[in-house]
Order: structure tokens, then C-alpha cells, then sequence
């Protein structure tokens, strides 16, 4: 590395994580996170400089195209990790997303988080966050990757568990942490499966060797990083951890629960496309695994009451159509279409908008000063709150994908992969993911209809639009919720960004079709929903056996707890068992007991009397002799 | 040969009168008594087989002279342990200062 690689603008790359870095060491070695003042002001600053590096990498990226650094960590003999960064279309487009969510959100929470006892701590928190978030992003090495993404396991338990006094936070976290653990077990065998078979950690290099690996060994991998992206994307069955994670502050879940942390799947997904793409039977699970998760996530958001379960369902609603659109790709039979754009492109936009909605959730919970609400409680936004309103009504739009807001492009590319695929199993996607898109306009006309109509409750006079901090990063999400769609597919092409020579066309008779869908799906919302906290009774008992499966989740938490305590704990016991009788009663006691019971045996010999010694040693004596002279 | 058949016939009788005493006796002066029968039943044995087989050295003699010292030493000091069990227990019954068992 000679001082003309030093210069190169790409390097400021490893600045990108180092900035909120640098800020959690500040605050917490120097012990500023008391001051608070001081605290929000370094980690702001912090991720600010971020965002603007990310800028800087962005023009350096379309100016002299990917860059990447490599520099030695650890050498050991003759093994040698590396640590470096990769500037590729993927890597910026995260990085910038990172970070200029983590700003609105950072800005948004100095009067969010105002008052409480332990503010300086929760930028601290958020810094670490950030900073690994990026790591992860920027990384060209596996093994530093998987660092990060338990990094960010860590600093999104830390937030989920902020307000640990409270035992469903701590229980929350707790969750959410093991939960994601078991397909951080399948992303951690899946590395070190790549490594001893290719002998790197950088990703580029792997890629380019895949062609060592055999077959059936790659399915597994591939399966096995997967395993890793569902549990942090919260993919059935592991999506249960993460409307539990609301138990948070509300920005933190617009942050890490919306845009950033579960999309870490996503991306690793994205990141490591070229080991996905030749396994169809990986690619096929999944799709399937995306869409079941898409419908039942899209019904349970349309059970719930609860105003951040319904953005949490929501979320792992779309975060399902992002696999979808990526395993959809894999499939297609065009290999020039075999790009991962479709999925990051939705990640982006869904990850404005939905933190967009996390914020406004977090305004009306935050005037009636409560950490969780039912939609009921917070009505009548608009009379109080009109901005905040437009905001959540655009936010809605997005999601719901009605043009010209950023959701529906991303939709549209969304619907047109399963297409790709052709035949009966791709029909069948298509109208599958057709029929989630249709539950979302649904249950974003009910969440907007209730929360927006009616009277405000009498005591809940203090709902009003927020104070100027808040109010800034809604209007920034708001606009890029509204552009970023556009932008993408405008005047910069996200399709030809992330995948040379591909650029994006409507197709109008898809387009239509969205647009039906999601004006469907609000028209039936308005007609259910209009003026009404309920459905008519009618309605009601047609959807009783369906209202049952969506209340309890679909029974995903009781299977879960009930293998836990069967198979788990059986396992478990059956071990201690193990342990307590064989390894401890026969072996470690057994030896010790062995002298004891053979001294207690030859005690008895012992009679203490003289005459008895002689008489032994004699007759013995004489029975030796005996031998002696026979022999 | 006569003679050695006797001399070894009386030394095996005084030997297991000794055993016998030691068996049997429980006064610890009498055991001590009974174990030098046995040392003599050694010394006549080996006096014998001196006298008639090996007639050439006087080996065996020397070590019963031996025997000899070497058991007054010994019966010195068990009759200094006889003396202080007495002293303790006011009994020389061996039976009953079995008190290192259990």
C-alpha cells in the first residue's frame, strides 16, 4: 500500500463505521453519556460526518467505479485474516441509508428521549448500533461481517432492553437476542464451511471460487446463510422476536426494527447473491418462506389493536416480499436478470417509509405519554396533529404502493420477478405476492382510518403535532419516502447501479394491476372500517375462526415455547441425567468411593486382638511352606 | 543321624509350644515368654544342623550367638513397653488395649 492507494477518496470507507465508533468509546470510557447534552451533540455529530463520508463515497463510486482495502488484522503461521472494506453499488446504498435513517432518528429522539434518566446512555447505544450497522455493510470480509452482525445483535438487545425495569423489556430482549441467535448457529457453520473450502474470508474471492465447492456441499451453505438472514430479517418461524421488540423506545424501532437491523438478512442475502443463485431448491424455500411469511405477518397486522405490533407486523410483511423478490431473481430464467436490485431496492424505500410511520407512531405515543398504545387511543390525529397527519397519510400511500410514492415502484419490481420465473410455482408466487400486497392496502386503511378519523378521547387533549427536532426528520423521511422512488428509477437507476446493463421499464399492465390491487384493498378497508372501531357483526362471525389463528399469532409463540419445554428441556434433562448418574455418581464419586468400600470390606480383618494376628500369620505361614515343598 | 532326627523333633515341639503361648495367651509377659521359646526352638535348629551337617565352620553357632544378643536387646525393650502399658492402663492384658481399632 503506497501513499497514492492512501489519497484514494474510497478510503475514507473505514471512516464510516469509525465515526459512531469513536462516539461510543467517548461517551462510555470517558463517561460522558452522563451529560446529556454532550452526549446527543457527539453521537449526532458522529453519524452526521457518516452520512457525509457516504456522500463523498457515493461520488467517488460513480466517478472512478468499486474500490475496495485490504489490510492485514491477524497473522498467525501461515493463516492470515484480513480486514478491509469493499465500495460497491450494494455497500453505498446501504451505507447511505444507515446513516441518514440513524440521523433523522438520532435528531428526532433529542426531545423524544428528553427527560429520561438514562439519555446520554442511549445515544452511546445508538452509536455502537450505527457503527456496526456500517461495518457490516462495508466490510469485504466474511469474518468481519459475521463480528458485526452480532454486534448488532448486541446494541439492538441494549435498545430493545432500554427501559429494563420494565420485565417484559428485559424479557423482550432477551428474546429477541436468542431468537436471532439460531440462525446467527447456521450463518457461523455456513462461513467457516466457506472458509475451509476456499480458504479466504474475503468475499469477492469466494465468490469467485465457488466453483471448488461441490454441489451438494453449496445447497447446505447456501441453506445454512439463509438460516442466518431469516432470524435477523424475522422470517417465519423466527419472526416472533420482533414484534415482542417494541417493548423498546419507539425510535429505536423505527431505526433497527424497520430499516436497518432486519434488514441485515436481506442484505447478507443481497451481499452473497452468487452462492444463492444456482440452488434452486435454496432459492424455491426462499420464496416460499417470504411469501407464507408476507400473508400471515399481512393478517396478523390486520388483527392487532396495538399501534407499533401493526408497523412490526407490517414490517416483517415486507421484509418478506424483499425474499421473495430476491429468491424470485435467483430463479428467473433470464440469467441478465439474476440481480438482487428489486429486493435492496424495496429494503430502501420500505426502510424510509416504515421508519417514517415507527416516528409518527412515536408522536402520538409520546404526547399521550405512553411507551404503547392501542390505534384507538390515539385518535383523532388529524384534527390535533394535521402535518404529522399528511406524513402518516403519505407514509401509508408508500406502503400501500399508489404512484407516484416511492412503495409502488418498489412493489411493481417486486411483482414482476415471480413472473420471471414462469410456470405453475411462479403463477402461484405472483398471485400470492399479489394477495399480500392487497392485505397491506387493507390493514394500512384501518391503521390510518382509526388513527386519523374520529374524535380525539377526551383525556387525550395534549395530542398535537410534535416540536420542531421531531417534526424535521418526519418532513426529511416524508420527502425521501416520496422521491426516493422516483430518484431510483429516474434519473438514477438502481437497476443499472446495482447490476450493469439493466435499466428499469414499466410494464403497464403490471403497473395497472398494483395500482388495482392497492386501490382495492383500500376501497374494502373503507367500506369495513369507515366510522367504525369494529367490523359489522356479520363480517365478524364469517372471520371468527380466522380472528382466533390471528390473535394468537397463528400459534407460532405457543409451538415455539412448547418445543422449548418438550424437546429443549427434555434433551437437557435427559443430559443432566446423564451427568448426574453416569459421569458424576459412577466415575468421579465412583472412584473416590472404590478404597472407601474396599478398606471398609478389609476392616473386618482387623480384629485388634494379637492372638488373631498370630494365628493368620501362622497357619498362612505354613500353608506357603506347604505349597513351597509340594512344589 | 539319630541324634540331628531328635534335636530337630525337640526344637519343633518347643516351637509350637511357643506358637501356642502366643496364640493363646493374653498376659503380655507370657507372649514375650513364648516368643523366646520360639527364638530358642531356632537356636537349637540351627546349633543342630551346625553340629551334624555343616561340621566344617562353626557359621550356625556364631549365629546363635547372635540370636542370643540381639533377643535380650528385644526382650529389654518389650519389657519396657509391657512396663508402660501398665503404668497407662493398669492391665497387661493384651486384649484389652485394643483400642486401635475403630
Amino acid at each position: 500500500m503506497n501513499i497514492d492507494d492512501l489519497i484514494q477518496i474510497s478510503n475514507l470507507a473505514i471512516l464510516v463505521p469509525l465515526f459512531p465508533m469513536a462516539s461510543f468509546v467517548v461517551l462510555t470510557v470517558l463517561g460522558l453519556y452522563r451529560k446529556s447534552q454532550i452526549a446527543s451533540s457527539i453521537s449526532i455529530l458522529s453519524i452526521f460526518s457518516s452520512f457525509v463520508v457516504s456522500l463523498l463515497l457515493l461520488i467517488s463510486l460513480l466517478s472512478q467505479g468499486s474500490a475496495e482495502g485490504n489490510w492485514t488484522w491477524i497473522s498467525i503461521a501461515s493463516f492470515t485474516f484480513d480486514i478491509g472494506y469493499t465500495v460497491d453499488p450494494i455497500s453505498v446504498l446501504m451505507s447511505l441509508l444507515v446513516t441518514s435513517v440513524s440521523l433523522s432518528v438520532q435528531i428526532y429522539s433529542i426531545s423524544y428521549m428528553s427527560g429520561d434518566p438514562r439519555y446520554g446512555w442511549y445515544y452511546a447505544a445508538h452509536s455502537i448500533f450505527a457503527s456496526s450497522m456500517l461495518a457490516l455493510v462495508l466490510t469485504n470480509s466474511l469474518l468481519f461481517l459475521y463480528i458485526s452482525w452480532e454486534l448488532v445483535g448486541l446494541s439492538s438487545f441494549l435498545l430493545i432492553g432500554f427501559w429494563y425495569e420494565k420485565r417484559s423489556a428485559a424479557e423482550a430482549a432477551k428474546k429477541a437476542f436468542i431468537t436471532t441467535r439460531f440462525g446467527d448457529v447456521g450463518l457461523l457453520i455456513a462461513i467457516i464451511m466457506l472458509y475451509l473450502e476456499t480458504g479466504t474470508f474475503h468475499i469477492q474471492e469466494i465468490i469467485s471460487n465457488l466453483g471448488m465447492i461441490d454441489g451438494s456441499k453449496l445447497t447446505l451453505i447456501a441453506f445454512l446463510l439463509f438460516l442466518g438472514a431469516m432470524g435477523k430479517s424475522a422470517q417465519i418461524p423466527f419472526h416472533i422476536w420482533l414484534p415482542d421488540a417494541m417493548e423498546g423506545p419507539t425510535p429505536v424501532s423505527a431505526l433497527i426494527h424497520a430499516a436497518t437491523m432486519v434488514a441485515a438478512g436481506v442484505f447478507l442475502v443481497a451481499r452473497l447473491f452468487e452462492i444463492f443463485i444456482l440452488q434452486s431448491s435454496v432459492l424455491w424455500f426462499i420464496c416460499l418462506i417470504g411469501v407464507s411469511t408476507s400473508i400471515l405477518a399481512g393478517f396478523m397486522a390486520l388483527g392487532h389493536i396495538d399501534f407499533k405490533k401493526i408497523l412490526a407486523y407490517s414490517t416483517v410483511s415486507q421484509l418478506g416480499l424483499m425474499f421473495v423478490a430476491l429468491g424470485a431473481a435467483g430463479l428467473g430464467h433470464h440469467e441478465t436478470h439474476s440481480s438482487p436490485a428489486a429486493g435492496l431496492f424495496h429494503l430502501v424505500t420500505h426502510g424510509y417509509f416504515k421508519a417514517l410511520l415507527f416516528l409518527i407512531a412515536g408522536v402520538a405515543l409520546h404526547s399521550i405519554h405512553k411507551s404503547s398504545a392501542t390505534i384507538y387511543e390515539v385518535r383523532g390525529l388529524r384534527i390535533n396533529a394535521p402535518i404529522t397527519s399528511i406524513a402518516m397519510l403519505i407514509g401509508a400511500l408508500c406502503l400501500i404502493g399508489i404512484p407516484p410514492f416511492s412503495g409502488f415502484f418498489s412493489k411493481e419490481m417486486i411483482l414482476a420477478a415471480p413472473l420471471e420465473i414462469g410456470g405453475v410455482g411462479g403463477t402461484l408466487l405472483f398471485l400470492a405476492v399479489l394477495f399480500s400486497c392487497f392485505l397491506s392496502a387493507i390493514y394500512m386503511t384501518r391503521l390510518v382510518l382509526v388513527v386519523l378519523q374520529g374524535d380525539p378521547l377526551g383525556d387525550q387533549g395534549q395530542l398535537s403535532d410534535p416540536p420542531f427536532p421531531m417534526m424535521l426528520p418526519i418532513i426529511i423521511l416524508t420527502g425521501t419516502s416520496v422521491v426516493s422512488g422516483l430518484v431510483l428509477v429516474g434519473p438514477f437507476n438502481i437497476l443499472g447501479f446495482i447490476s450493469d446493463g439493466l435499466s428499469f421499464h414499466v410494464d403497464y399492465i403490471l403497473a395497472s394491476l398494483s395500482i388495482v390491487i392497492g386501490v382495492g384493498g383500500i376501497i374494502i378497508g373503507l367500506i369495513c372500517f369507515n366510522k367504525t372501531d369494529k367490523l359489522s357483526p356479520d363480517v365478524v362471525k364469517y372471520l371468527r375462526p380466522l380472528n382466533v389463528w390471528v390473535d394468537s399469532g397463528f400459534y407460532f409463540d405457543k409451538v415455539t415455547n412448547w418445543m422449548i419445554e418438550k424437546g429443549t428441556l427434555g434433551v437437557a434433562n435427559l443430559v443432566a441425567l446423564f451427568d448426574r448418574k453416569i459421569i458424576n455418581d459412577l466415575f468421579v464419586d465412583g472412584i473416590g468411593m472404590s478404597p472407601n468400600f474396599m478398606g471398609g470390606f478389609l476392616r473386618f480383618t482387623q480384629t485388634g486382638y494379637v492372638a488373631h494376628y498370630v494365628t493368620i500369620l501362622a497357619v498362612s505361614v505354613t500353608i506357603l511352606f506347604g505349597i513351597a515343598t509340594l512344589v | 543321624m539319630i541324634e540331628l532326627q531328635i534335636l530337630l523333633v525337640t526344637a519343633a515341639a518347643v516351637f509350637c509350644i511357643g506358637l501356642y503361648g502366643v496364640m493363646s495367651r493374653r498376659n503380655a509377659v507370657l507372649v514375650l515368654m513364648s516368643i523366646e521359646l520360639m527364638l530358642n526352638a531356632v537356636n537349637i535348629n540351627l546349633v543342630a544342623f551346625s553340629r551334624y551337617v555343616y561340621s566344617s565352620n562353626v557359621v550356625g553357632e556364631i549365629l546363635v550367638v547372635f540370636i542370643i544378643t540381639v533377643a535380650a536387646a528385644e526382650v529389654g525393650l518389650a519389657m519396657a513397653i509391657v512396663l508402660r502399658l501398665f503404668r497407662n492402663w493398669r492391665t497387661i492384658n493384651l486384649d484389652a488395649v485394643s483400642n486401635m481399632k475403630n
